[in-house]
């Protein structure tokens, strides 16, 4: 019933359009679209996880078999094997540490395809600090750096709550000039120019390049009958930014308040050719509102997205939070620590004989221990290794018996791959060593689950857009699962005859 | 024609294929640090072996250690043999050995010859497509491509059976008898039966694998699945005796082992329940503070929402006045 409240149905495309100057809209886009990408992407990587442990279970619990020398009963060594796969059930972990757990238990047995997935989410838990850096900066974006106070007042929507809490923040922050500028707005609004003119000075010693202070200035100035230092304020927001049109008008302006008519022309035209439709936009505002003069300068979308992703302590509470939520046990900052000891465990493994972990033959499906890897890098026996560089035509019945028990297992794991491919899709092709056609197909339907499931919306604009994505996500959603499951049921994994 | 190279740039397999495909005749001299073996082919298939390792017939070594013939027995064969017998057919005439033993005794020879010259890394090679004096060596008739498979299969295999192979000076004792159910039921071949039959609660791994006149791998294999099946178990030698009193103890032992899997395993699992922090238990998806966060959010929506505050409805520009 919230959301309701929240999203009032769905509106026309063009739009969105409409919305891109206003910073809510455009920090919950990118933070619901960051959002998106992120969780499909996790979700991809355990579901990814999930099918190389569905794949290599019966390898490992063959290899605990042969260490335990078959003399401990079977139940016991496949109790044994659940309890290590869901080791981390024991602990605060988040989804993420059971993927890297059943990553680093299976490193062994993965083959060069599969150990690259397993590299690049490595990779991930190296940056994992940032990312969750950049989604708190999304999540909080109403709480930090009175940014949210900056838009409201900034677009007279403030209340009295933003303006005391602007003022403390300018007052605890002396260094940040955006407040000051938002201050000195509302002086303006309030008919109280020296003071503004006050603020606008304090912005200008922390950023003296900026144009829009020296904009704000002048329309100050002009307020207080300084035409001469309202005319060089425009004229230093015009150096400094000479592309941008409200300086211009602004300029001409002020002109024409000083019956300087042929100057005022000329910045107009300067406008104008920057932009003609903006300047007719003003000008019939103007004559619509003739006590509205000059035009205030907002603070850029790209400003106040800069802003949010400042780091605060809120901004950090949230980002342990969402480390904390995915991964847990250690400290976000131990994250770069964490990706190291995965490299380093890789490499220790590395170091142990192939022959000392099971393979499963890409051909015959034997189970071997010495045995070859084919050009793609799947395992091979070492006899389906020899036969595969023999012709046809050197065929005889000792190797033709091998030949058919090829053909039955094809035939085999044809039908099981096509079957688990259906329940999940991407799961067929990784039993079927066909790795990059599972990660595409596991990417594509995590990507359909989250549009279903959270129809793209994990964050809400603090002023309501008056559009609802949600509805047209989820269908989009579910359209893709069902082109998903079409192509899986048509293309399976493995074809007769491959 | 003369073939040659270095077993580095072109395996074993690759040389016996080559010649197998060609259905060449001529002899292929292999030479490691070690060893030197030729191999005679006749249209691809081996007729002959012999190594430089030889100093006397092999098949009597295999022979004397499965005690088939005595030492003494060989020594005067030796010492009777002419041109035109070898010490062989003086013992088949004499009634002192079976020709199928001595068959076997050959075969047991070949693969394990072979078997090591497949594993060499190192060494050269050379094949010359001229007679050669096949006097000398082990006479034989193998289709090349049967024994690269069977070699092959051999060195896939190894691994899982070595570490499963029980001491060498232990005894072999029947737990089930051998009928033809359990041939069925475990699929037994005529290898795991014949190894079956020697075992006799005297005999030791070591002998065994001696006296069935099989390759090695083929007679450990046998008594790997046949203790894998349960069929047979092995105990130290010398200790019939006491064998019921230990297969008690041992049985007692074994179930103790079997039981300390799983109390092992629910230790753990307590000690972790106790002193982990599962987060199941907490049942939260989501940490609290991003819900919270959240909430604002929607809060602040709705409020705006309630003031018919939109984002499409607030004006492009301010202006002052």
């Amino acid at each position: 019933m919230e959301q309701e409240a929240v999203l009032t149905g769905i509106e026309s495309l063009p739009s969105l359009i409409k919305l891109l100057p206003f910073w809510p809209f455009v920090s919950t886009a990118l933070g619901n679209f960051f959002f998106f990408v992120i969780i499909t992407t996790l979700l991809m990587f355990t579901l990814v996880s999930l099918c190389l442990l569905i794949k290599y279970t019966p390898n490992v619990l063959n290899d605990f078999k042969t260490i335990t020398n078959n003399e401990f009963p079977k139940s016991g060594i496949i109790l044994w094997l659940v309890f290590i796969i869901a080791l981390p059930i024991f602990f605060n972990a988040g989804p993420m540490w059971f993927t890297l757990w059943w990553f680093l238990l299976l490193w062994g047995y993965l083959n060069r395809l599969e150990k690259r997935i397993v590299y690049v989410f490595i990779s991930l838990i190296f940056m994992s600090s940032w990312i969750a850096h950049i989604g708190a900066g999304f999540i909080t974006y109403t709480q930090t750096h009175a940014n949210k106070e900056i838009f409201c007042i900034q677009h007279n929507l403030g209340s009295m709550k933003d303006t005391v809490t602007i003022t403390s923040w300018a007052q605890n922050n002396p260094d940040d000039s955006e407040p000051i500028n938002t201050m000195a707005i509302l002086e303006l609004n309030r008919d109280n120019p020296e003071e503004a003119i006050n603020l606008l000075g304090r912005t200008l010693d922390l950023e003296p390049n900026n144009s829009r202070f020296y904009n704000h200035l002048g329309i100050a100035l002009s307020r207080t009958g300084k035409s001469k230092k309202a005319l060089q304020a425009f004229h230093n927001s015009i150096t400094l930014a000479p592309k941008d049109v409200t300086n211009h008008y602004n300029l001409s302006r002020l002109y024409q308040s000083t019956y300087n008519l042929i100057d005022a022309e000329k910045s107009i035209q300067r406008a104008s050719n920057l932009n003609p439709g903006r300047v007719r936009e003003l000008l019939d505002h103007e004559a619509a509102n003739p006590e509205d003069k000059y035009v205030i300068s907002r603070i850029p979308v790209f400003t106040q997205l800069s802003r949010q992703l400042r780091p605060s302590s809120e901004l950090k509470t949230v980002a342990d939070a969402l480390w904390n939520t995915t991964f847990g046990i250690i400290k976000r900052n131990a994250s770069i620590i964490l990706a190291f000891f995965c490299i380093m465990v890789t490499i220790l493994v590395n170091y142990r004989p192939e022959e000392k972990f099971t393979k499963r033959c890409n051909r015959c499906g034997n189970m071997f221990y010495a045995g070859d890897v084919s050009k793609s890098g799947h395992p091979l026996c070492l006899q389906c290794h020899w036969i595969a560089t023999k012709s046809k035509k050197q065929m005889n019945s000792i190797m033709n018996n091998k030949v058919e028990e090829i053909k039955k297992y094809r035939i085999q794991n044809l039908l099981q791959t096509s079957k688990l491919e259906l329940i999940l899709p991407g799961l067929g092709s990784f039993i079927g060593d066909r790795t990059v056609k599972g990660v595409l197909r596991v990417y594509l339907f995590s990507a359909c689950l989250m549009s279903i499931i959270t129809g793209g919306q994990f964050l809400y604009s603090f002023i309501p857009s008056g559009i609802d994505m949600g509805s047209l996500f989820r269908m989009l959603g579910v359209a893709s699962l069902i082109v998903l499951y079409w192509r899986v049921y048509n293309f399976p994994p493995l074809k007769y005859g491959i | 024609m003369a073939l040659l190279g270095t077993l580095k740039g072109f395996g074993v397999t690759e040389i016996f294929q080559l010649i197998s495909q060609q259905m060449k005749t001529g002899s292929l001299i292999l030479t490691s640090p070690n060893a030197k073996v030729t191999i005679e082919f006749e249209e691809g298939i081996i007729i002959g072996i012999s190594s430089d390792q030889w100093l006397i017939d092999p098949r009597a070594d295999v022979l004397i250690k499965g005690g088939f013939i005595y030492d003494t027995e060989l020594k005067s064969a030796l010492d009777h043999k002419k041109a035109s017998q070898e010490w062989h057919d003086i013992l088949i005439n004499q009634g002192k050995l079976k020709m199928n033993f001595l068959e076997k005794a050959t075969n047991v020879v070949i693969k394990n010859i072979l078997l090591e010259i497949f594993q060499w890394k190192e060494g050269s090679y050379r094949f010359e497509d001229w007679d050669m004096d096949t006097k000398s060596m082990l006479s034989c008739h193998i289709p090349t491509e049967g024994i690269i498979l069977d070699t092959l299969r051999m060195i896939d295999e190894w691994p899982l059976i070595k570490q499963k192979i029980p001491p060498v000076d232990y005894c072999p004792v029947v737990i089930i008898p051998l009928t033809e159910d359990v041939v069925n039921q475990y699929d037994l071949s005529e290898s795991d039966m014949r190894i079956f039959d020697l075992i006799d609660e005297a005999r030791t791994v070591e002998n065994i694998v001696k006296e069935s006149l099989e390759t090695q791998f083929d007679a450990l294999n046998s008594i790997v699945r046949l203790i894998d099946c349960g069929l047979i178990e092995v105990f130290p030698k010398g200790t019939k005796d006491m064998r019921d009193y230990t297969a008690a103890k041992m049985a007692f032992f074994a179930n103790l082992k079997k039981a300390s899997v799983f109390i092992l395993l629910g230790i753990i699992i307590t000690i972790l329940l106790l002193l982990g922090e599962t987060r199941i238990t907490k049942l939260t998806l989501i940490d609290p503070e991003i819900n919270r966060q959240i909430i604002v959010q929607r809060e602040m929506a709705r409020d705006f929402a309630e003031q018919d505050t939109w984002l499409l409805k607030i004006d492009k520009d301010s202006y002052d006045r």
